[in-house]
């Protein structure tokens, strides 16, 4: 064992700061930046999107399965829950992509199932993104929203902020879990599982501008997706109001304007109470003296 | 749906570093505006307000999980500072925690020389100001939050804010005595106080005070439920049983209500014994700060069912 007072040699002053050097180049090395955002930047910039159709989906759950299977997520115990199909009925960590069964009345009495395959809205200004303190999601300029698991420290703030209660918190592995749009098949030319595997043509995927177009020409009365919270990369067509399938309704305006202007009610707020609470306290305070003064002129006579 | 991630812990954290700011906010008010026969009562918050900071911390490592890379977390938010409104938070939290404990040591090595009272009231000040950015963060924070509609209101962070502000309060006035009592000679102010009668006149002002307060919370909690009455989290504040006993029976009621009247009854000369108004002052503190744990963990659960 070397002693403290001996004189570090040459040599390992060398092989010290080279392994140093190493390790810190190492550490820096694109190798740790997200397979998904590698390959991000080869290119296909255009913001992509998925056209969900609701009248062509017959909830076979293709999407689902292919979902879990592309992306090797485990099988999770679910339950059914009475009157209805969903199942699983909501996002989990490991449940990315679901079809939602909704019981819908007609004009004329009639009840029809309504099913909608429902995933990450991957939106063009992502509330999650934009609460996440240490960057471990991510916008891509082609659409999809990701994360880097190892960036994430489970704040859950992501899981608070998103309107359609997409993220979910793993408690074993402590991180959030959510749906990347395939982003690794996208980069690689092909469409993403849930898309490729729908039977019905109810899934489409392409550029965001034909989806939009295919959306406004598909004769449906009804488009979701298309400005809720700034725009979506899911774009749902349907024939009956979206509120009757069980979707949010979500502010119109992006999330950076909706910040601003709740910051500008905060304050404004905030001044108003403190003129109140002012006007308040300097009342009681002339109060209490015209009190006195009446006490001690009681006094005096 | 009951989608409840920030449960117990959170809401801890939450009370706690609202509390250090609301201490801050206390001793910075005292000594700077104050008279000096209140000096006790700066001293206290000036020791309270990191020692909440830094418990606040522990907590929020606790609710992260993964103990052995905590620590490393909060620092990797600091260095890459996103707009996030958490990193924005942390920023403000270690900034808070820095400034109280020097603000702290400067209390407790102090001379009368007027160096060390500029250097003191600076500190104290600047102590304030941070003081005031973490009380009303978190709620800003929860405002944020674009998936939960009942935290979106503007009324939200004044909220927790001043809850922030009061608990800190109560609990600076609380700390007298305990400190007086387990470190008797920790300072000549504290010592002062316990030996003289302003033992006595501290904690019947912090009642005006606290007062004042509690009005200002009632109105804040009535206009802000009004705010947000259409959401689902209004709905679990009024029919949820366990949310709404700790929302209606323990924070508005015991936590604000209740003190509230026992201070007025007493101004209109209830003549109660000195020994006994004080003991009965101590009790609403006691009341007004546990109650504000069960006021932020019941506006976050409200809040995340959905």
């Amino acid at each position: 064992m070397r002693k403290l007072n001996e004189k570090i040699s040459r040599r390992d002053f060398l092989k010290a700061t080279i392994t140093g050097l190493g390790l810190t180049t190492l550490l820096a090395s694109p190798s740790l930046i997200s397979k998904a955002e590698e390959t991000s930047k080869s290119g296909l910039k255009k913001p992509k999107a998925i056209l969900i159709d609701i009248r062509k989906c017959i909830g076979c759950k293709a999407c689902q399965v292919a979902c879990k299977v592309w992306n090797k997520l485990p099988a999770e115990e679910t339950t059914i829950t009475e009157n209805e199909y969903t199942n699983p009925t909501s996002f989990s960590a490991n449940t990315w992509c679901y079809v939602k069964f909704s019981e819908v009345e007609d004009e004329s009495g009639n009840v029809k199932w309504k099913m909608a395959s429902v995933r990450c809205m991957h939106c063009l200004e992502p509330t999650c993104v934009s609460v996440c303190p240490t960057q471990a999601l991510k916008k891509l300029p082609e659409g999809p929203v990701i994360y880097d698991p190892s960036k994430c420290i489970g704040c859950k703030y992501c899981v608070e902020a998103c309107p359609w209660h997409v993220p979910h918190f793993d408690e074993e592995k402590k991180v959030i879990g959510k749906c990347i749009f395939c982003v690794d098949r996208i980069n690689e030319g092909m469409v993403p599982a849930c898309v490729a595997n729908c039977q019905t043509g109810a899934l489409q995927f392409g550029d965001r501008d034909e989806i939009l177009e295919k959306a406004h020409n598909s004769g449906a009365p009804y488009i979701y997706g298309e400005k809720e919270a700034g725009g979506t990369s899911m774009i749902f067509v349907s024939d009956v109001p979206f509120e009757k399938l069980g979707f949010p309704s979500v502010p119109q305006e992006p999330i950076s304007t909706y910040k601003s202007d709740l910051l500008k009610s905060i304050s404004e707020v905030g001044i108003a109470a403190f003129i109140i609470s002012l006007v308040g306290y300097f009342g009681v305070k002339m109060l209490a003296r015209r009190k006195a003064q009446v006490k001690a002129s009681k006094k005096e006579v | 749906m009951v989608h409840v991630v920030w449960g117990w812990l959170t809401a801890l954290d939450l009370f706690l570093i609202g509390t250090a700011g609301g201490a801050a906010i206390t001793s910075g008010a005292v000594h700077i505006l104050g008279k000096d026969k209140y000096n006790a009562l700066a001293e206290a918050g000036a020791y309270l307000a990191p020692l909440l900071g830094l418990a606040s911390l522990l907590t929020v490592m606790l609710d992260l999980g993964r103990l052995p890379v905590a620590p490393m977390n909060v620092l990797y938010v600091i260095n890459h500072l996103p707009e996030s409104m958490i990193s924005l938070g942390t920023v403000f939290r270690v900034a808070f925690i820095a400034v109280a404990t020097l603000n702290a040591i400067l209390w407790f090595f102090r001379k009368e020389t007027l160096v060390n009272l500029v250097v003191r009231i600076i500190c104290g000040a600047v102590n304030m100001v941070l003081g005031f950015l973490v009380t009303i963060y978190p709620g800003i924070m929860l405002s944020f939050a674009m998936g939960k509609p009942f935290w979106s209101s503007p009324v939200f962070p004044w909220v927790i804010s001043v809850s922030g502000i009061l608990s800190g309060l109560v609990l600076s006035a609380l700390s007298i005595p305990i400190i007086g009592v387990l470190v008797p000679r920790l300072t000549p102010a504290l010592l002062e106080a316990r030996r003289t009668v302003l033992i006595h006149k501290i904690p019947e002002k912090v009642g005006s005070c606290m007062s004042a307060l509690i009005i200002i919370e009632l109105v804040l909690v009535f206009v802000y439920l009004n705010s947000v009455s259409g959401t689902v989290g209004a709905t679990v504040v009024f029919t949820n049983p366990m949310v709404s006993m700790f929302f209606w029976g323990g924070f508005i009621f015991l936590g604000l209500i209740l003190p509230l009247i026992i201070f007025v009854l007493e101004k209109l000369r209830l003549g109660l014994p000195l020994s006994v108004w004080i003991f009965i002052l101590y009790i609403c503190f006691i009341l007004v700060a546990v109650c504000a744990v069960a006021a932020r963990y019941s506006l976050l659960v409200a809040g995340q069912i959905l």
